[in-house]
This record gives structure tokens, C-alpha cells and sequence, in this order.
């Protein structure tokens, strides 16, 4: 008798400071916003789960997330972004420029990582690179800016060409930035640019039609969720049109489009994807700087050259970080 | 959950017996073994701990320089590496042919170094030919100068140009490197590395689990970091000691090597650095303290997990020891006491095979030789508690006997009762007294106990002489007995004794001062000895018995004695009387005649015959006088004389007095004076006697002064006067004071002779005054005369003399 009693008070006292540790936390929720289909976003929500990931957390172990896809339609994001506020996430991806800035006017207190092909600091985003201050901090992966050293390599490409067009998204706030590069750019090899908006399928492809009316001979399109979703379409009517064209994300490349440069965007959402984990883990946005991306790539699909009759220096294709053939 | 704690710690403790062990020794020994346990213990754990902790310590500092040269050797080859690359642009000669070549070589340089983001060519004479970028576009053949740029002079004086660490949108680390050409001519090329790319070095480094190793520049600004966003926020560095420390001991100042520092977020880190090359960069490895000490946290939690067991298993092996040892000394401790307070019966029962054992057996041993002494004890208390009980009971009895001898003088009673009692008390079943008759010589048989009427008859009869055995023991003045009556010689009183039962006897003889006074006797049914204590019982008994039968005897001849002399005085007071009458009558007849004859009734006589018959009348008063002295004093001693009480003036019987005796005074030629107060007061007694009492005094006083006064005072006082009579007269010495208030007697026999009186005078007077309640004394000494006085109380009433 006296033993069973001496077994449970040794057996209380070693449980009972493990039991008092255990407590339940609950598990996080992410938002993650991009103005397009699901299946235009989700090969960066992968490299954002991987990201994730690299932080230690898991999906679906140790963290949920919330994907709000607007299938296209723009003026949904206000309403989505509101949505995840009420639903109290932890944190909210904005995926590129619109939904950032969605995400920005629901929420002043709830983290936000974004992506955004801009300059955070010039769109409002963060108080200065270093330290941006507020809610909200991502990666800022400049595409907008390259347009120069895009038309540089147009024109390498296609060194008769004169008359360049661009292809534009006057809904997109970074058009302007783009424009101005390209066309600073293009004074200074001496080269004529000119622009074209367009909005939606529609008008892209009037567009097409228009600047092949024009006889126009190289184009760059420039950088846009709408264009990178309807990367197919635009792809084929390059080729339709027998247009080089110059575009932003590998996904043309891959869809068949001629060349392709710009930062390798799987790395800058892989980049979101860490810093969502370290906010998660505790760490403030404001804290932590606006992330450059450091390595761009330049795709080039050699059948496409060959559709289009072109013929690439070598120089260039040695250059060229993948090669589609 | 304390209180249950302690609920549980108390049950255990009562299941175990804790509260019959514990005590002070118990606890000793427990406290000792814990102790030595538990030094043991924890000196061995801490030490333990103290030098694991040391070498721990050394040790991983050790890896962390290990690690941070490793680090920064990776980081000099991949600046080598840059460098050999971008050395490489140079080779080709400056020419318009050369141009693409070198452009292509530029674009190259691009792609195989991700770090370097724009490389730009400046020919021989500082001018840009070319640069090729990631972010902008290519340009050819600008021709901006830059001759007097550090990154042209430097380079072309040192063959290498490491520029200052700057940043782009004042986020990204840059580095300017130039590298100028082997040939004179070759021109500089400068490449802008984006030292980002360090950041994959630095972070490669495994420092523990939460270690990071980190770079800065020779200014002591960060420009690698696991947390890329210190370096973009170009965090300086040199707020931390070990940064300090490394930075001085770089520049050659003689510093204390820092091994424990504080990082960028307070913890406390085990730090290590290694420099880098020409860059004058320093890479640092650092490992939380935290983590750095877990194996020791581990190690000391173990040691005292080890140490909390130990102690556990010491104290319970202690007490478990120390029950061993104490319980065998409580068991003799209680048994101890069990003897001590009085239960002998008690044994020590301790089976330890030691000196304990021993103690307990030794207890045993006198716990058995206790009990039989007690036994022992026991039963002579028993025996003297009969004995007491047995004196007590005679004690008793003589307490009895002699209470009924001191209460009452019948002989009968007593001697009852003696015999009584000397039988009960000597266990015998019969007794008698015999009272010894001197004249006829035997011994009478007075009081029985216990005796058949039969027997008493019996031995009446037989008168028991100075052969009987009881008159033996008188003549031997000690006890006689005789253990069997069978035994003895014959004898007519024994046969009566033996017929009436009695085998054994005993006789103690009763002996007064003068001789046998009696004898007791007690006899028993059963033949045997009879005990000491019995014979002196009834020796006390006797000498009670002689004590009653002399008293008896002596308030008989008292009595007799009282009778003889009241018929005596009987006697006497009848022939006083018969005396006095007889005596009176020829006397009074004498003087009467005589009288007749003085008064010439007979005729004339001569002178001659005149004066012999007053001389005869003279004395024959005085006669008759002595004759009624007499009287009144047997009267007196008889008790007869009664006062015939009356009021009377003192005054009065003093003046009568002085009348009486004026005229003997002045014969005598002696002064007689009277002291009177003014006012004396009325008394009430026998005026005469009193008078007589006065007369006598004053009488006195004359007849025995023969020059001088006699002086007589009165004093009244409360209820009482006194009357004193002085005298110039040879005194009384005070041996004689007394004797002259007796009977029969003067001071001096001789005067008696020369004065007269019969002496009976004073005393008389005395006794009158005492009547009254009153007293006579007398103050004098010889020369001086004497002074007699006597105080009367004013009232008396009649008090007849006892």
C-alpha cells in the first residue's frame, strides 16, 4: 500500500511539470492575393511554398493557406483583400503591384509580403528600401526597369529594326516607368518607339493587329499580371504576326515566345515565402528591408527564331541562360 | 496538492513505523549518511561539470576559428575568383577587331560570375570603351573618363583596385573591383560585384543550430550576414566588442582576445574571427552561449538529476540503515523503561547478533534477577506486614488494657480484661490471673477467660501453693511454659488442665516492687512451643496487670486510710468539745469566785492576797482565754466557724481597738499612734472577729516592742481596706515570716517562754481574714520591726472554710 502511494507521488512529480508546459497555439493563416487565375499563380505559390518551407513552416502542418485568385477580374480585389481582414490572417502575400495595393488599403496592421515588379518606395509601399517602416515589406524585383537593357538585347537581336512598339497595360502603374526606360533608351541608340495599350484579350489583340499594320518589326511587352496570364495568347500572336518580340517572364519563353528576360521570378517568391516564415516566426515587416532580386535570366527559344526566319548571333545564344529548342 | 503531499508523506511515514524510530539518533545517523552522501555527490558533479564546461568551451571555440578561416578562405577564393575573371578581360589588345571580342568576353564574364552586375573597360588612357551590364543596356564606346577616378589610378599604380564598399538604392552592397592588364597599355577593367552573393558563402558556414558566421568590411560595416537584411540595412558593426577587438588586432594594436561578446541582438555568443586576405575584411563565427552551454545545461541537469536520485537512494538507504541500527537500541530503550516502571516480566528480545544483543540479554538478566528479588521482597513485606499487623493488634489491645487500668479502679474489670486480651492476642484459648495472698500464701485464682465454670470451679478449689509451678515461676521472676503438658511430671492442677483440653501453658509471673503480686496464665489446645513475641506480650501485660492490682490496692488502704481519719477527726472535734466544756466550767466557776472574792463579797482581803488573787483572776482569763483559742481554732479546722456578717465602721473597730490596748502601751512606755484617712468607709463582715483579728495584731505589736511605737494604719481602697499594724520591735527574719502564721508557734520559741501566748493567734486571725476573702501578710526584717497587714474586702458574704 504504502509503495503504490510512493509510485504515485513520484510518478505526479516528474509528469507535472511536463503537464503544465503543453498549451495549444493556434495555427497561422496566410492570404495570398494575385490578380489572376489560380492557374496563373501557382507556380509562384509553389516557389512561395518552398520558401515557406525553408522557414520550417509546413502547409497544412503548421500553417494554412488562403489563396484569393480574382480569375482576371481586377475590381475584385478590394473585396478579397477585405475578406481575408475579416478572416484575421497572420500575414497576406500580395502577388504583384495590384493585389499589394489592395492588400495595403484593407489592412494597416496586418503584415503584407508582396512581389512586386516596381519600385516599392516610389509606389508608396515602404517608407524607403532599408527600412520600410509600416506593414508591409516583400521583394521588389525591378522588372519594370530593365526595360533598356531589354531593347538593348531587342536590337542586338534584330539590329535593322528602327521602329520598336511596346505593349502595355495602362491599368498597370509601372507602365509609365517602362515607357520612360525603353523610350530613353531607345533615343539613345537612335531608335523610334512607340506604344500600345491594351487592357484586355480583346484589345491586345488589336493591337497586334495594329502595329503589324504599321509594319513595326520588333515589339516589348511589357511587364504585367494580365500579360503574363494571357502569355499564351500574346505568344501566339507574335508568332501570327511573325513579330520578335522581347518579353518579360520565362513563361513566354516556355509558351514559344522568342526572348525573354527579366529576374527569375520562382526566386523572388521563393524570397516572399522566407520572409512570410521569419514574420511568422515573430519578425517585423518594418524591420526588414525591401529585397532586390539578384539573378535575372534570359531565355531564348530558338524555334521561335527559326519560325520567324531570324537568325541568332551566337554571341547571344552563348549568352543566353536556357536555351529552348 | 502540498497538502496531499504532505498527507501521503505522513502515511508513509506511520506505515513504516517512522514515528517508534525517529528520534534524535535516528536522525543523526540519516543527516550523517545524506551528508557524506551528498558531498560526495555533488563535489564529484560539479567538478565534473566545471571542467567539462572548460573543455567544452575550448572546444568549440576552437571549431569556430576553424570554421570562420575556413570562411574566410572561401571568401578570398571567390574573390580570387573574381579577380583571375575579370584579370582575364584585360589580355585582349585595344582595337575596333577586338571590340565584339571583347564585348562577347565582357558578356561571358556576366554569366559565369552571377556577382558581378556590370563590368565596364577603360582603355590605357582612362576613357570608358565599353560596358556591358545586367540591368542596363550595353554601351560601346562611350568615351567617359575616368582617368582620375581611384578605380583607373589605383589600378594601374597597384595592378588592383578593391574600392570602398558602396551602395545601390541604398539597400545593395557593391564593390568596385578593378583590375589593370599585365602589358602597360592593356587599359583597367572595372567590375561592380555585388557582394549579395557573399551572403551564399557566409551562410553556408554551419555554426550549430542557431551559430551564424558573418563578414565586415576593414570600416567595420556589415557586408555578409545570415540576416541579408543587417546587411542591407548597412548595420555597423563596431558597437560589438569582439568587432572592436578584431578590428584593432587587424590594425596590429596589442588587444585582449574576446571569446564571449554580446551579437547584434544582446545574446550572449562564443565568438571567433579569422581575417580575410588583402581585403582587410573579417569573417566571424559565433555560436550562442545558450547553445554552446546546452550540453553543459544538459550535463548539469543531468548530474543533478543524478544528484537528486543519489540523494533519494542515500536517504532512503540511510534510513533504511539507521532503522537497522537505531531500532534494536529503541527496542532496549522501550524495554528499558517497560523494567523501569515496574513490569519485571517484561524480556528485550534482539536478534542482531552484535554488541546489542549482548546489552539486551544483559537487560534480560536483570530484569529476571529483579523479579526475584522483588518476589523475594514481596513475600517478607507479606511476612512483616503480619508481623506489624500482629504488633499492631497488641499495641492495640495494651492501648485497651491500659485504658481500661487508668479508667477504672475495679480490680475485677481489669483483670478481665488483661486476661481477656493476653489470651486473644497470644492465640490461646484460655487464661487466668492468680493474685498472690501474702498472708496466706497462695495464689488466688481472680479472673478467667475463655474458662469452662467447671474448670474455674475446678482450679478454685485446688489452692495452689509454693510448689505449683506457677509459684516456680514467681520465685524464678520470669515466664514458665510448658510445651506439652504430657510431658511434664504429674500434677494434680495439670490433670485438671489437661482434662479440660489444654495441652500447652504458660506463666508469667507478676512481680510488684515488693515482691509476687500474681500470676498470669494462658493455656492452648495445641501442645508446642510458644513463640517469643508471645511471652513478652504477655510480659507486658503482667507488668500492666502488677500496675492494676497495686493501684487497686493502694485505693483500698487509701480508702481505709480516709476512713480511719475521719473517724479520727471525729474523734477529736468530740473531745475538743467535750474538752472545752469540761474545761470551761471549773474555770468560769474559779473566776467566777475569784471575782466574787475581789469584790470583797467574801470580805475585806489584805492587800497581799489582793494583789495574788488578781494575779490569779489575770491568769485565769488568760486561760479561759487560751481555752476559747482553742475552741475557735478546732472550730475553725473543723469547719464550723461561721461568720455572723453585719455592717460595721472600720473606724469604729480601730477606735475600739486603740482603746483596749492604750492603756498596755503606755505601761509599756510605748508610743501608739493611729493613721486614719479622712473617710473610711462602711463594711460589711464579722465585726468581731475582725476586731479580735485587730486586737491580735496590735497585741502582738506591743508584746514584742519593747521601746519605740506601734503605729496602726488605715488605707481604703477600691472594695477593700488595709489595716497595718508597725512596730519598732526586733524584727522577724524573713526564713521565720512563714512559720509564725502557724499553729502552736512564735518565731522564737524561747519568747514564746518569756512573751506568753499560746501562738495560736495569728494563726487564727489569718484564717478570719481569709474568711472574709481577704489576706494577711507580714513585711520585716531583724532590727528594723515588723509591719503586719491585712487587706478585707468591703463586702463579704459567707464563706464557710473549706
Amino acid at each position: 500500500m504504502r509503495r503504490r502511494d510512493f509510485i504515485k507521488l513520484i510518478g505526479g512529480a516528474v509528469t507535472w511539470p511536463t503537464a503544465a508546459g503543453a498549451q495549444q497555439s493556434a495555427v497561422p493563416v496566410v492570404g495570398f492575393l494575385r490578380d489572376t487565375s489560380a492557374d496563373g499563380g501557382k507556380q509562384f505559390a509553389a516557389a512561395f511554398r518552398q520558401g515557406l518551407r525553408e522557414t520550417g513552416f509546413i502547409e497544412s502542418q503548421n500553417v494554412t493557406i488562403d489563396y484569393r485568385w480574382t480569375d482576371g477580374q481586377s475590381e475584385r480585389l478590394p473585396a478579397l483583400a477585405a475578406e481575408l481582414v475579416r478572416r484575421r490572417v497572420s500575414l497576406i502575400v500580395g502577388s504583384a503591384i495590384g493585389a499589394t495595393l489592395a492588400a495595403k488599403a484593407a489592412t494597416s496592421t496586418i503584415p503584407i509580403v508582396f512581389a512586386v515588379a516596381n519600385d516599392a518606395v516610389a509606389f508608396g509601399l515602404v517608407a524607403s528600401m532599408a527600412r520600410p517602416g509600416g506593414n508591409l515589406t516583400g521583394v521588389s524585383y525591378l522588372t519594370a526597369e530593365l526595360g533598356g537593357k531589354r531593347l538593348g538585347l531587342l536590337h542586338e537581336l534584330v539590329p535593322k529594326v528602327t521602329h520598336v512598339a511596346l505593349l502595355t497595360n495602362a491599368n498597370n502603374p509601372n507602365t509609365r516607368i517602362f515607357v520612360q526606360d525603353v523610350e530613353a533608351a531607345a533615343r539613345s541608340i537612335g531608335l523610334r518607339s512607340e506604344t500600345f495599350s491594351a487592357a484586355d484579350e480583346h484589345e491586345i489583340e488589336l493591337a497586334f493587329a495594329e502595329l503589324s499594320k504599321r509594319r513595326i518589326g520588333a515589339l516589348l511587352v511589357g511587364p504585367d499580371t494580365l500579360f503574363t496570364s494571357l502569355h499564351q495568347q500574346i505568344v501566339q500572336l507574335a508568332a501570327r504576326y511573325a513579330i520578335p518580340t522581347i518579353y518579360t517572364a520565362r513563361e513566354f519563353a516556355e509558351a514559344g515566345g522568342l526572348l525573354t528576360y527579366g529576374p527569375s521570378l520562382p526566386g523572388v517568391y521563393r524570397q516572399t515565402g522566407v520572409y512570410a516564415g521569419r514574420i511568422l516566426k515573430g519578425e517585423k515587416p518594418a524591420e526588414l528591408p525591401v529585397l532586390l532580386p539578384t539573378t535575372f535570366e534570359m531565355i531564348v527559344n530558338l524555334k521561335t527564331a527559326k519560325a520567324l526566319g531570324l537568325d541568332i548571333a551566337p554571341t547571344l545564344v552563348a549568352r543566353a541562360d536556357e536555351v529552348i529548342e | 496538492m502540498i497538502a496531499r503531499l504532505k498527507e501521503t508523506a505522513s502515511r508513509v511515514g506511520e506505515l513504516s513505523g517512522w514515528r517508534e524510530i525517529s528520534g534524535p539518533l535516528f536522525r543523526k545517523y540519516v543527516a550523517l549518511f545524506l551528508a557524506v552522501v551528498s558531498v560526495a555527490l555533488l563535489s564529484n558533479g560539479l567538478l565534473e561539470v566545471w571542467f567539462s564546461y572548460q573543455e567544452h568551451k575550448a572546444s568549440l571555440i576552437r571549431i569556430q576559428r576553424e570554421q570562420a578561416a575556413a570562411a574566410a578562405k572561401e571568401i578570398e577564393q571567390f574573390i580570387e575568383g573574381i579577380k583571375s575573371q575579370v584579370g582575364w578581360t584585360t589580355q585582349l589588345p585595344w582595337s575596333p577587331a577586338t571590340m565584339d571580342q571583347r564585348r562577347f568576353d565582357g558578356l561571358r564574364l556576366l554569366r559565369q560570375v552571377p556577382a558581378i552586375t556590370e563590368l565596364g573597360q577603360l582603355d590605357s588612357s582612362g576613357k570608358e570603351q565599353l560596358r556591358v551590364s545586367r540591368l542596363a543596356m550595353d554601351v560601346i564606346g562611350s568615351q567617359t573618363d575616368f582617368s582620375k577616378e581611384p578605380k583607373f589610378t589605383e589600378a594601374v599604380a597597384n595592378k588592383i583596385y578593391y574600392g570602398p564598399i558602396y551602395f545601390r538604392r541604398e539597400s545593395e552592397p557593391y564593390m568596385t573591383l578593378a583590375l589593370a592588364g599585365t602589358r602597360r597599355d592593356a587599359g583597367v577593367s572595372v567590375a561592380e560585384v555585388n557582394l549579395k552573393l557573399i551572403w551564399d558563402v557566409v551562410t553556408g558556414i554551419k555554426v550549430g543550430q542557431h551559430g551564424q558566421a558573418y563578414a565586415i568590411d576593414a570600416q567595420g560595416r556589415l557586408i555578409a550576414h545570415p540576416d541579408i537584411s543587417l546587411v542591407l540595412r548597412n548595420t555597423d558593426m563596431k558597437r560589438l566588442t569582439q568587432v572592436r577587438a578584431a578590428l584593432a588586432a587587424r590594425a596590429g594594436e596589442p588587444t585582449e582576445q574576446v571569446q564571449v561578446a554580446q551579437d547584434t541582438r544582446g545574446r550572449e555568443v562564443l565568438t571567433a574571427y579569422a581575417p580575410v586576405g588583402p581585403l582587410g575584411w573579417i569573417v566571424f563565427v559565433e555560436l550562442p552561449a545558450d547553445e554552446a552551454n546546452a550540453p553543459l545545461w544538459a550535463s548539469v541537469q543531468r548530474t543533478s538529476g543524478l544528484l537528486l536520485a543519489g540523494l533519494t537512494l542515500a536517504f532512503l538507504s540511510g534510513v533504511f540503515l539507521a532503522r537497522r541500527m537505531v531500532g534494536p537500541i529503541q527496542t532496549l530503550r522501550t524495554g528499558a523503561a517497560r523494567i523501569g516502571s515496574g513490569d519485571l516480566t517484561q524480556r528485550i528480545s534482539i536478534k542482531t547478533g552484535d554488541e546489542l544483543e549482548g546489552l539486551a540479554d544483559q537487560f534480560n538478566d536483570m530484569a529476571g534477577k529483579l523479579e526475584e528479588s522483588y518476589a523475594d521482597l514481596e513475600q517478607k513485606v507479606e511476612l512483616r506486614t503480619e508481623e506489624l499487623a500482629q504488633s499492631v493488634a497488641e499495641l492495640r489491645a495494651l492501648g485497651e488494657v491500659s485504658q481500661a487500668v487508668n479508667s477504672t479502679l475495679d480490680l475485677e474489670m481489669v483483670l478481665n480484661t488483661i486476661v481477656a486480651k493476653a489470651v486473644q492476642l497470644s492465640g490461646t484459648d484460655a487464661g487466668a490471673i492468680y493474685v498472690y495472698d501474702d498472708f496466706q500464701h497462695e495464689f488466688r485464682l481472680r479472673s478467667t477467660y475463655g474458662m469452662t465454670e467447671e474448670f474455674v470451679a475446678g482450679i478454685k478449689d485446688h489452692r495452689i501453693g509454693v510448689s505449683d509451678t506457677i509459684a516456680q515461676a514467681a520465685e524464678l521472676k520470669a515466664p514458665v511454659q510448658m510445651a506439652d503438658l504430657r510431658d511434664e511430671a504429674p500434677n494434680p492442677v495439670h490433670e485438671l488442665v489437661l482434662k479440660a483440653g489444654y495441652r500447652a501453658l504458660l506463666i508469667v509471673p507478676l512481680i510488684g516492687p515488693e515482691g509476687v503480686v500474681g500470676a498470669l496464665v494462658v493455656r492452648r489446645r495445641d501442645p508446642g512451643e510458644f513463640p517469643k513475641q508471645t511471652t513478652d506480650l504477655l510480659q507486658t501485660f503482667a507488668t500492666q496487670s502488677v500496675l492494676a492490682i497495686q493501684n487497686a490496692r493502694l485505693f483500698r488502704e487509701i480508702e481505709a486510710k480516709g476512713r480511719q481519719l475521719e473517724i479520727a477527726s471525729q474523734h477529736k472535734s468530740q473531745f475538743l468539745a467535750n474538752m472545752s466544756h469540761e474545761l470551761r466550767t471549773p474555770l468560769n466557776a474559779i473566776l467566777g469566785y475569784t471575782e466574787l472574792i475581789l469584790d470583797n463579797i467574801y470580805g475585806e482581803m489584805p492587800q497581799k492576797v489582793h494583789a495574788v488573787l488578781e494575779r490569779v483572776q489575770s491568769n485565769g482569763k488568760h486561760l479561759l482565754g487560751l481555752i476559747n483559742d482553742v475552741l475557735d481554732l478546732s472550730k475553725i479546722e473543723a469547719g464550723q466557724l461561721t461568720l455572723s456578717v453585719s455592717d460595721y465602721s472600720v473606724k469604729d473597730v480601730v477606735h475600739n481597738v486603740f482603746a483596749a490596748v492604750e492603756s498596755l502601751a503606755t505601761e509599756k512606755r510605748l508610743a501608739l499612734k493611729v493613721e486614719l484617712p479622712p473617710h473610711l468607709p462602711i463594711a460589711r463582715g464579722d465585726e468581731r472577729r475582725l476586731t479580735q483579728v485587730l486586737l491580735n495584731l496590735v497585741g502582738n505589736a506591743i508584746k514584742f516592742t519593747d521601746a519605740g511605737e506601734v503605729r496602726i494604719k488605715a488605707v481604703a481602697a477600691n472594695g477593700s481596706y488595709t489595716l497595718s499594724v508597725r512596730d519598732t520591735g526586733p524584727g522577724i527574719d524573713p526564713s521565720d515570716q512563714s512559720k509564725i502564721f502557724e499553729e502552736f508557734q512564735q518565731a522564737d520559741s524561747s519568747a514564746t517562754k518569756k512573751k506568753g501566748g499560746t501562738g495560736l493567734g495569728l494563726a487564727i486571725a489569718r484564717r478570719i481574714v481569709e474568711m472574709h476573702g481577704g489576706q494577711m501578710w507580714v513585711e520585716s526584717s531583724i532590727g528594723n520591726g515588723a509591719t503586719f497587714s491585712f487587706t478585707v474586702p468591703i463586702e463579704v458574704e459567707q464563706r464557710a472554710e473549706h
